[in-house]
């Protein structure tokens, strides 16, 4: 058993097995192998407590198939199970999704990491610039005539609508 | 605490402009000062022409000059992925601006790339290979000989492309390769795969011109060969091997060689003829060659197949088994598998018998897996099986401890499924647990079925 602490405070319990599938702890343990068992509680830092819940949720349902998904062998019917799941799995708000993004960077947790960044750019394709800017609470500073002329003659061919 | 988009750091941000189409990508720039230039930074190139609209001359040139404008202004140290794809259908070929494309290859290659992608699919990907659809082989962009010695390069597939003179290859780091429906000169393809040393993954597929090939790889794991319907000797070397996928016409004279892979531990192959394929089954019966060649093929197969655990057979028909010259070659037992997929057709005696000889076969089976399909032989079923001659199918007893659960799909309960699975009941001793799918008909109900109602220890999953 290893224990995993978030920056609130709370402790999770996973198997080893399980949390072996981000590469960061994997190498934490074998580093302390043979010693103390209070070696075996990580600091996951920087993640609020809702997040290692959904890691440990995710590190869950892979666990069960590790060797199939490497190498593909994964029947049709499985691997179209797995791909509802994880779509349910990743259908959260935004703030979450960046929070297990950097969950899942700071872990090495690559499938994750993917899954993650993929659904983050699902909320943003088709959107207008003003309307990204709202999801993403990023301010417009450019000048009036950065915004008119310098940047749209960078990528020109963005801002004509023949290419829809 | 709550992290917002921007709180991340540039690296993980790239990812996420990644994965969105380029339109929307280049869109970002306008986002703030902190977003103008992370698009000219993202470290994937990903364009197809099929989202572009319009495929004639003017905006075939327009889609060009978007991707050399874009590659050129790419900022980054190093070009993560390159994935082009041609619209199939396109009026205005690529092959008459080959400069464009010699041109996106080079600046791809200069900013160290690592994977690259090329799709100019002619044919619908269902359809495997079809000659008539595609345009004169003169008219072909001819791949340039640079790509293949362009050392970071560790990803590359090809779709529909025809390879030119390749010259000596230089791809040390490639692990991943995929030729699929390429085209080229008979040596240029095995050179090609000769020179790349770390192959992990290799696919052949789709090649039909190909007719001899030789893998000699050391650290292959994953192969997968399909529809290469000239292959006439096929050489595996590969002691890592782990995953083979082969099909093909398993009897037509095939000098099939696997040289001891002892990793090998996920097989499928597919027996089948020529021509037509529907994801990746196999719908023809085979013209029967004698029965007893055909057995020793199959020992020469099975023999390279000694330490494999999971075994998918497919075949128009289960026919193709019933050749009972099997049971006598002693060293054909596969007693390492342990979990055995079979598909195809049963509908006569003779079909049972061949599902009950591979049975027979494989003493140590601990589940099997029978899916039947539809009868898409050329003979036409008038009989049914209980007109038939009695065939005294072979004893299956070996399967007595072992077998526990045996899983059925598309099962429609006809007499010649009711006598193959009566067959494989009265046998397992310890079965734990029997699963039906249904298939589009239902002609029995379980109750009926003497053999399941009686033993109380199997659990019946009805799906």
């Amino acid at each position: 058993m290893i224990t995993l602490i978030s920056s609130d405070k709370r402790k999770f319990h996973v198997l080893e097995e399980v949390a072996n599938q981000s590469l960061t702890i994997r190498d934490v343990i074998e580093d302390r192998r043979g010693r103390r068992r209070a070696d075996r509680i990580i600091l996951v830092t920087n993640i609020n407590s809702k997040i290692p819940e959904k890691v440990i949720v995710y590190w869950l349902r892979h666990f069960l198939m590790p060797e199939e998904i490497a190498h593909a062998s994964m029947s049709h019917k499985k691997a179209e199970k797995l791909k509802k799941w994880e779509a349910k799995f990743f259908d959260t708000d935004i703030d979450t999704l960046n929070d297990l993004i950097l969950a899942a960077d700071s872990l090495d947790i690559p499938s994750l990491f993917d899954g993650a960044c993929e659904k983050v750019s699902d909320i943003l394709k088709n959107r207008s610039a003003e309307e990204v800017g709202e999801i993403s609470k990023i301010e417009n500073e450019f000048t009036h005539e950065e915004e008119e002329e310098e940047i749209p003659s960078e990528n020109a061919w963005v801002w004509r609508n023949e290419f829809a | 605490m709550t992290t917002n988009i921007d709180d991340l750091i540039d690296d993980i941000l790239l990812c996420v402009i990644s994965f969105l189409p380029p339109k929307d990508a280049a869109r970002t720039s306008i986002l703030c000062r902190r977003w103008r230039y992370l698009y000219g930074r993202c470290p994937s190139i990903a364009f197809d022409q099929r989202n572009f609209g319009g495929d004639g001359e003017f905006r075939t040139k327009i889609f060009l000059n978007i991707i050399s404008s874009t590659l050129l202004f790419y900022k980054g140290e190093s070009l993560e992925q390159f994935k082009l794809v041609f619209n199939a259908n396109a009026t205005y070929k690529l092959s008459k601006c080959p400069t464009y494309f010699d041109s996106f290859l080079r600046t791809a290659r200069e900013k160290n790339v690592r994977s690259i992608c090329l799709e100019m699919s002619y044919a619908s990907s269902t359809v495997l290979h079809d000659k008539t659809n595609k345009p004169n082989t003169e008219d072909e962009y001819c791949l340039p000989s640079y790509i293949f010695k362009c050392a970071s390069l560790q990803r590359l597939i090809l779709k529909d492309c025809t390879l030119g003179t390749i010259g000596t290859p230089s791809l040390q780091n490639l692990a991943v390769l995929h030729l699929i429906r390429v085209e080229g000169s008979k040596q240029s393809i095995q050179e090609l795969i000769t020179n790349c040393i770390s192959l992990r993954e290799l696919a052949v597929e789709g090649c039909p011109l190909l007719a001899k090939l030789q893998i000699s790889l050391l650290k292959l794991e994953t192969l997968s060969v399909r529809c290469c319907h000239q292959m006439k000797s096929l050489r595996i070397s590969a002691p890592n091997l782990f995953s083979l996928n082969f099909e093909a016409d398993l009897f037509n004279k095939l000098d099939f060689n696997l040289l001891k892979p002892e990793e090998l531990r996920c097989v499928r192959l597919c027996l089948c003829q020529q021509k037509e394929y529907i994801n990746g089954i196999f719908f023809e019966l085979p013209k029967p060659p004698s029965s007893l060649t055909r057995a020793k093929e199959f020992t020469k197969f099975a023999m390279e197949l000694q330490n494999t655990k999971n075994l998918s057979l497919a075949s128009s028909s289960f026919e193709d088994f019933a050749i009972e010259e099997l049971l006598q070659f002693a060293p054909l037992q596969l007693h390492n598998v342990k979990h055995l997929s079979l598909k195809g057709w049963i509908g006569s005696r003779k079909a049972i018998l061949g599902v009950s000889i591979l049975l027979a076969l494989m003493p140590s089976i601990e589940s099997l897996i029978l899916e039947f399909t539809e009868n898409t032989t050329e003979k036409p079923q008038d009989s049914t099986v209980t007109d038939e001659e009695p065939i005294d199918f072979p004893s299956i007893d070996c399967l007595n401890y072992t077998l526990k659960r045996i899983t059925l799909r598309k099962f429609v309960g006809d007499e010649a499924e009711l006598i193959l699975l009566k067959h494989i009941l009265q046998h397992a001793a310890f079965l734990d647990e029997v699963c039906i799918g249904w298939g589009k008909e239902k002609h029995v109900n379980l109750e009926d079925i003497n053999e399941l109602k009686n033993s109380k220890s199997i659990k019946i999953i009805d799906e």
